[in-house]
């Protein structure tokens, strides 16, 4: 890692922008800039793929720190022309966690909103810092940020501005401050009663023989089946489109083998079929190389985004776990105040007994009745903004999906013209060597 | 020996072909082997093409069926045109026969197609060694049934089909007809038993049917049947009586595989031999000798036909380029023959102890530096044949990768589809899973197309890398016949040895008499014993050395011969199979092409 670019602090230029001649990086593709899409693309995408209002770039990855605690931090440059934002403009520097952490923010305050994956994390990848993972982790960064900045809620977020705006200071003192606001010691007492409680209530709905779901939108349940389906059908296409690209970069070195050594039996034969052999072996290289270079371009432009989309499962599937959730919750709000009913009940029907009994088992079922308020209108939320997400993914996704397709097309089938051009041009050159 | 012999009979300039009768003889003899080629079972791409073509259609879906018609290596164009069809014969000889020759031979370990590999563990090690075998495997598999092929049912590949179909005719360049003046097809085999001293064995004979034209056969028209043995000794009594010539290469024997005689076995061999005759006849002075129109003509067991016998019992009289049986039966010369016999085991002192007794003269020198070419140019044939192989293989990987990928697609769409007829056409939702299920089966029917249409054309690939294959198995038979040379020379060599030897001796004798008084006289007998031996030895040096140029004016020309055949051959080879290439990645790049656009279509439409 010491001759790596990367590896030394403060490089400016590292793998941030890419040398010529390597294929674009997909997000080009899945964001469709000017990069892939032509002026067929153009109109097409301005609506949801890519803000209007946000440019943001992920750049210069840069090793700090050594050894168990080095880590990358990533130049975020972002501009703006949304008013909420003093400066048009700002740079910030930013490591991995921090992605993280505004995912997590986001993923908490608006629960129901499908919020884009981060890349994968990879502690054993991470800590041998290969310039390949860390150049795909910047790029799915950097899809991740524009994602956000895209999306018709998100982009108005604070945690969005401060992600973006605030110094590495301001930056460290914000995120204290509000780890702290959403309390460490707290929430996890909190989530303890939770457990107990959810645990309570699967053991009612065993006993009463129903589940949640009954009480569940009967289409959302359709829906809920379909993305897991679809997520396994994701991971198979990935896995197989991984698998062709591979297998076409596997044919491009055989075919270049194959001319080598056609090459060398032409050298060792004189005469013509020396010189068939060596036309043949230049153009196994070249075509070699074609198919070298298609490979890599096509493992950015249509690998990466499908898995990407399998990525996108992922949140997809952490929005249905907060969304039965907050269905549980407030199956068990309902629960609560139905007994606080039942007692109040039965206090003022029981003759002699106190008044202040009576009025705390009101209070009691006003309470319950106010946390049933507040966990339907959480829920409804989940639900109002799950159909608008959900609906948004779904054409988001379609549109995603074709373009995607389109472009591992057009890369194919250059890819195959490009070799039926250079095996062509070696039919032709091989004609006059035949022997008259 | 195929494959060379092909290409000059089928090279697009015949005229110019060396090997070739003239033009005249040419359509005289056009008849028979017209004739020869309406037969069914006597079809150039015969009936190991059109099993192949069957089994592609019963195993394969009915749209693959229909593709199977119009293979360019087989199928309608052989029958309408035999002579001139520009992919007919050649091809499918190449392609079929071999392919098929080469399912037999998949003993590779990683040879995924089950049965033939696995029952033929070495087969195909040991007729080239370490030689091709694997890359057969493609072809093997995609005549036999698709294995785990997880498209079957037809719609999906019958929308695939229609579109690309015509612009899939290859139009490689025009093979011109092959119109040797001899014919000959291994069209069947069939087991026979035998009981000899009352133990019953089997064994497979095959039917060679044989049409020419030539004056000097008896026939125009014949059919024999032969068993391996026979085969055997017509290779045996042509390297006696034609030394010095490269024989085309047998098959290897093997017994326990004989005696199992499974149908892929049998097949293999079959085309094996199929390869062992044509090379025969392609070549310029074999097809003409009396053994092999003995082998063709004689319609009884050969064993038993006295004209064959002739022809073995001749083999001895004609030896080239060997001790006649007198010299070899003296006492001294047994004691030569086996220091030479030792000699022969260590080549390197063989060569030694020539340069020190004999000055090598030097069109010797070059044949020898002839035969450590063909060496080292075997080496490199199969090094060659190697990464044609894992070309092959990676192809096919390729192809198997656009096979699942199109399988995966079209089943995700398929899923798209089925949830979205549950959602209502007419919802904006369903109108998105639509649009997905539309793109995703675009997608995966542009895969599944890629992969059909790139099967044939690799299937083709392979056909043509054989013949790399057929030009390493050919140098074995090259070393042998210039090996023929060397031992004739060293039979010439040690024939002047012992005349050496005799004339000392002679002189010897001579003066001791001289030195006697009367012992002149008393050993005259002697003299003339020993001066009737030299002459005779004389006599024998002279054949010898007659029969040493004789071969090895045959060896310069087989060399050149090969040569010549080999250029062409593995110059068309290169040219097919980048013509092949550059076809098939051409309608590849059409269906990329055509399913962007259906996904250009898909996304404006989605767009309103």
């Amino acid at each position: 890692m010491e001759g790596d670019p990367l590896a030394t602090p403060g490089t400016s230029n590292g793998a941030g922008s890419r040398p010529a001649g390597q294929p674009p990086a997909y997000e080009s593709v899945v964001m469709a800039d000017a990069v892939s899409s032509s002026s067929l693309a153009a109109g097409r995408d301005s609506n949801y793929r890519k803000s209007s209002e946000f440019e943001i770039t992920v750049t210069d990855p840069v090793k700090q720190g050594e050894r168990v605690a080095a880590y990358v931090t990533y130049k975020v440059r972002s501009k703006t022309s949304m008013s909420q934002y003093k400066q048009g403009s700002s740079e910030v520097i930013r490591r991995f966690r921090d992605f993280a952490w505004l995912y997590d923010k986001l993923h908490e305050r608006y629960k129901g909103i499908i919020i884009p994956p981060l890349p994968e994390k990879n502690a054993v990848q991470k800590y041998q810092m290969s310039t390949e993972f860390i150049e795909q982790r910047r790029r799915g960064l950097q899809i991740f940020v524009n994602r956000v900045a895209a999306h018709p809620k998100l982009k108005y977020s604070n945690e969005l501005q401060l992600f973006l705006e605030a110094t590495e200071d301001v930056w460290m003192m914000e995120v204290a401050r509000m780890n702290q606001e959403s309390g460490g010691a707290k929430k996890t007492i909190n989530n303890t009663m939770q457990f107990f409680k959810d645990l309570g209530h699967s053991a009612t709905n065993l006993m009463a023989g129903k589940s949640d779901d009954e009480e569940e939108d009967p289409d959302y349940l359709k829906v809920r089946e379909y993305l897991v389906h679809l997520e396994s059908h994701l991971i198979e296409a990935h896995r197989q489109s991984a698998r062709l690209i591979r297998k076409q970069g596997e044919l491009g070195i055989a075919v270049g083998e194959f001319g080598q050594a056609a090459e060398k039996l032409g050298k060792f034969e004189e005469g013509s079929l020396q010189d068939a052999f060596v036309h043949l072996g230049n153009h196994a290289g070249d075509l070699s190389t074609v198919s070298r270079d298609s490979a890599n371009s096509l493992s950015y432009q249509f690998e990466a985004p499908l898995k990407e989309f399998t990525r996108m499962m992922k949140s997809v599937r952490a929005v249905m776990a907060d969304r039965t959730n907050a269905l549980s919750f407030l199956q068990q709000a309902k629960a609560d105040l139905d007994a606080k009913r039942v007692k109040m009940n039965k206090l003022k029907s029981t003759p002699g007994i106190k008044e202040e009994k009576v009025v705390e088992a009101e209070r009691e079922r006003d309470q319950a009745d106010l946390r049933l308020q507040n966990a339907r209108a959480a829920y409804e939320t989940i639900v109002e903004r799950m159909n608008e997400e959900l609906a948004r993914f779904q054409k988001e996704r379609a549109v995603e999906m074709s373009q995607v397709l389109r472009d591992f097309a057009l890369a194919q089938a250059q890819l195959a013209s490009e070799t039926a051009r250079s095996w062509s041009s070696l039919v032709t050159e091989l004609q006059p060597a035949a022997p008259a | 020996m195929l494959r060379a012999g092909r290409s000059v009979l089928c090279s697009p300039r015949p005229l110019e072909c060396p090997f070739l009768s003239s033009p005249d003889r040419r359509s005289e003899r056009r008849d028979p082997i017209r004739q020869i080629a309406k037969e069914p079972g006597m079809d150039s791409d015969g009936p190991i093409a059109l099993e192949r073509r069957k089994a592609a259609a019963s195993s394969l879906s009915p749209a693959q069926d229909c593709m199977g018609q119009d293979d360019p290596l087989g199928g309608p164009k052989v029958r309408r045109d035999n002579e001139g069809g520009p992919l007919a014969g050649p091809s499918s000889e190449g392609g079929a026969t071999e392919a098929r020759r080469g399912e037999a031979e998949c003993g590779d370990p990683d040879c995924s197609s089950g049965g033939a590999g696995e029952l033929l563990p070495e087969v195909g090690r040991t007729r080239t060694g370490e030689g091709p075998g694997a890359w057969f495997t493609y072809a093997d598999a995609m005549i036999g049934p698709p294995r785990g092929d997880p498209i079957p049912t037809s719609p999906v590949i019958s929308e695939i089909t229609p579109a690309g179909d015509d612009d899939l005719q290859v139009n490689l360049d025009a093979h011109v007809p092959a119109s040797a003046s001899v014919h000959v097809v291994v069209t069947d085999a069939r087991q026979v038993e035998e009981t000899r001293l009352g133990v019953k064995s089997q064994f497979t004979t095959y039917c060679v049917k044989t049409a020419t034209d030539l004056q000097s056969y008896s026939f125009t028209e014949q059919s024999v049947w032969r068993r391996f043995r026979d085969f055997e000794a017509l290779h045996k009594v042509l390297h006696a009586n034609h030394r010095g010539y490269f024989i085309p290469p047998l098959p290897d024997k093997n017994f326990i595989q004989a005696k199992m005689a499974n149908a892929d076995f049998v097949q293999m061999r079959k085309a094996e031999l199929n390869c062992f005759l044509r090379g025969l006849v392609a070549h310029p002075f074999l097809y003409e000798t009396e053994e092999l129109r003995v082998f063709l003509g004689v319609p009884q067991d050969l064993c038993s036909s006295s004209e064959w016998q002739e022809v073995v019992q001749r083999a001895g009289a004609r030896n080239l380029g060997r001790l006649s049986p007198r010299v070899d039966a003296g006492p001294t010369s047994t004691a030569t023959e086996l220091f030479e016999k030792m000699r022969r085991m260590g080549s390197p002192v063989k060569k030694e102890s020539m340069k020190s007794k004999h000055g090598i003269p030097e069109d010797e020198r070059q044949l020898r530096q002839e035969s450590t070419k063909l060496k080292q140019l075997e080496t490199f044939l199969s090094c060659t044949c190697e990464k044609a192989r894992g070309m092959v293989q990676a192809l096919e990987g390729e192809l198997d990768a656009h096979l699942e990928m199109g399988a995966a697609l079209v089943a995700f769409a398929r899923y798209e589809d089925k949830v979205g007829a549950q959602c209502g056409q007419f919802t904006e939702t369903g109108r998105h899973y639509a649009t997905r299920a539309a793109t995703l089966q675009k997608a995966g029917y542009a895969s599944l197309k890629v992969h059909q249409v790139c099967q044939r054309f690799v299937t083709m690939t392979a056909g043509r890398l054989i013949s790399l294959h057929e030009q390493l198995n050919l140098v074995p038979s090259g070393l042998l016949g210039l090996e023929d040379r060397e031992h004739a020379l060293d039979a010439v060599h040690r024939a002047e040895a012992v005349l050496e030897r005799k004339r000392l001796r002679l002189e010897e004798l001579r003066r001791d008499s001289a030195k006697k008084l009367g012992g002149a006289e008393a050993s005259s007998k002697r003299f003339a014993e020993l001066e009737f031996e030299i002459g005779s030895l004389e006599r024998d040096v002279e054949r010898l050395t007659g029969d040493y140029k004789v071969i090895k004016q045959r060896n310069q020309t087989e060399l050149a011969r090969c040569r010549e055949t080999r250029h062409v051959a593995l110059i068309g080879m290169a040219r097919k199979v980048a013509q092949i290439q550059a076809e098939m990645n051409k309608s590849a790049a059409e269906a990329w092409r055509a399913m962007a656009e259906h996904l250009e279509k898909i996304m404006a439409t989605s767009q309103k």
